[in-house]
Parts: structure tokens; sequence; C-alpha cells
């Protein structure tokens, strides 16, 4: 009886695990912690345009869904419609934009109040590609 | 390459050039077992009001779901991101002389062009309306799309979860382009 009672419990902890894992794994939310995220690469903002001008395809293949480190001179720093944050460098049309979320920028907004156009900043995200600026988004301040 | 392309075909005006780099496109499937929805606020967008000359694209990736499934299901099984990273439109306002762009107000518009998704290009002719209001243009447009029009084909488990139609509703805030 006892052995039967402990087995009906093994059981029923396994379903209840394998449940929650299941349910997590369907409805988990897209809560990217950037923060804690492992880099993928670090590169400085002229050199990861430059690579992806000289080849879009490679490095798409190379840096995209990746989580990467970018440093450099600020352009801009500018809250947009949507109340995302844009961090751009090396150039307003053709350069590199990162993209702080509005819930992240909440949470950032003593760090972002501190980079002003000119300065040097770092920033973490994860790479999506090209257009005539690379994205990088999901973004949060590393210093 | 697609904007250098459009760009050196752009007027030599370059008052008449407007962009954005944060346009936002959603589309939105909604069926009686769940609705689906995904907004990007990524989209890069080039607007000449004078001869009307629209072009937009977006990178497939930057769509961002609710739940994190989802958004793996759409980036892999349905609409390949790697292999067809981006999506586009290039296109044209009819009649972009009757538009008064420097006067406030809003007025609906037709456009027509190409619209590529999935590396699979249709003509496509939709209504939109742009709205001039202290000196800034806005668009806006909602109209349905089929995946299946596009090559995306949604496996028989799914359909009952994913509609025919999407709505795919386009908003873009324009700012003078003055490269």
């Amino acid at each position: 009886m006892k052995a039967r009672f402990r087995i009906l419990i093994g059981v029923a902890i396994l379903v209840l695990a394998v449940g929650t894992g299941t349910w997590l794994y369907v409805f988990r939310k897209d809560t990217t912690d950037m923060v804690r995220a492992k880099t993928d690469f670090r590169i400085g903002a002229a050199d990861l345009y430059r690579e992806f001008e000289s080849g879009e395809q490679p490095a798409t293949e190379k840096y995209g869904s990746k989580v990467l480190e970018i440093n450099g001179q600020v352009i801009s720093i500018e809250k947009n419609e949507w109340g995302n944050v844009t961090v751009t460098f090396v150039d307003p049309m053709f350069g590199v934009t990162c993209t702080i979320d509005s819930l992240q920028a909440i949470g950032q907004a003593g760090l972002i109040g501190e980079i002003n156009a000119g300065d040097s900043a770092t920033l973490k995200g994860r790479c999506d590609g090209m257009l005539t600026d690379v994205k990088i988004v999901k973004c949060v301040i590393v210093k | 390459m697609l904007f250098c392309a459009i760009l050196a075909g752009f007027s030599l005006h370059a008052q008449d050039r407007y962009f954005t780099k944060t346009g936002h496109i959603d589309f939105f499937s909604s069926t009686p077992i769940e609705d689906i929805k995904a907004a990007n606020d990524q989209v890069t967008s080039f607007l000449d009001i004078r001869t009307g000359e629209m072009v937009f694209s977006v990178l497939m990736r930057s769509f961002t779901f609710d739940k994190a499934l989802m958004q793996e299901h759409f980036n892999e099984n349905y609409v390949e991101s790697d292999k067809f990273p981006k999506a586009s439109f290039e296109g044209k306002i009819m009649g972009p002389g009757k538009i008064q762009w420097d006067k406030p107000g809003a007025v609906t518009v037709t456009v027509k062009g190409k619209l590529t998704i999935h590396g699979v290009s249709r003509e496509i002719e939709e209504s939109g309306t742009f709205t001039v209001e202290a000196g800034k243009i806005s668009g806006k447009s909602v109209f349905k799309l089929k995946p299946e029009d596009y090559g995306i084909l949604i496996p028989q488990i799914m359909r009952k979860n994913i509609a025919e139609q999407m709505t795919i509703t386009v908003l873009m805030y324009y700012l003078p382009y003055k490269k």
C-alpha cells in the first residue's frame, strides 16, 4: 500500500512537472533578458556597418539573431513615436541603430539620461539584419 | 540595395523626399480558437511627394509576438526568415499632384505597386490615408492579405488557429529627408 502510494505521488509530480514545462514552453512570453544574455560578438559600430556594407548576406548569416555588444560614438539618441529609444551610431541613415524597447527604456531611464550625442556608449542587443542601417533590437545600455 | 536603387531614382529635389526608419506594420489573425498579433516598429520607408513614389522594407525577424514560441514558428516554419529575411513594397500613389502636401488635412489615396514577401512578388492596389499636420506627414493603410498568395503554407493541423486572411495595418510618421 505504502509503495503504491509512493508510485502515485511520483507519477503526480512527473505529470505536474511535464505539464508545467509544456505550458511554459508554449505560452512563455518573449522575455529575453538582454542584461543577462550571453554576448556572442563584441564589435565597434563602424566595423559592424562596414562588414554589412561589404557583404550583407554573409554578415546576416554571421550576426543574424545573435547577441551583440556594440560600442561607438553616439550620433543621436531620441525617443520615437512608439516610446522606444533609438541610439544611432556612424550615420543617421547608413549606420547602426540600436532600439531600446519602451518598457526597458523606463527601467534604464537613468542611464539613458546620461547619454548625449557625441558620447561614447556600449549597448547590447539582438541583431536583426540590415535595411539602410544595421538594426539592433531589444537593447540595453551596458555603459 | 533596394533603397540605393530607389533613392537614385527619387526626385532630385531633397525637399520632396520624406522617410522614416521607425515605421509600424502589424498583422492580425483572428479565429474562434485564438487571435494572433505581431508588430514591427522598425520599418524603413521613403516617400517622394512630387512623384508619389513609395518604398517600404522590413526585416521579418523584427516582428514581435506575445508568445515566444509563435515567433519561433513564424520565423522558422512560415516566413523562413533565414532564407527570406526581408519583405518590401515598391509602388506609387495614384495622383500625388491632387494632394496638398503643404496644407493640414487628411486625404484618402490609392497606392499601387509590387509587394514582395517570402520571395514572392505580387501587384497590389490598396487605399490609404495621408494626414498632414503641423508640417508633418503621416500615412496609414489597413488591408487584407492571404499568406498562401505569397507561398506561405499553413499546415492543416494549424488551419483552425490561423485565419485565411490577415489584417495588415501600416502606420508611418515621415520626416523630411535631408541627405
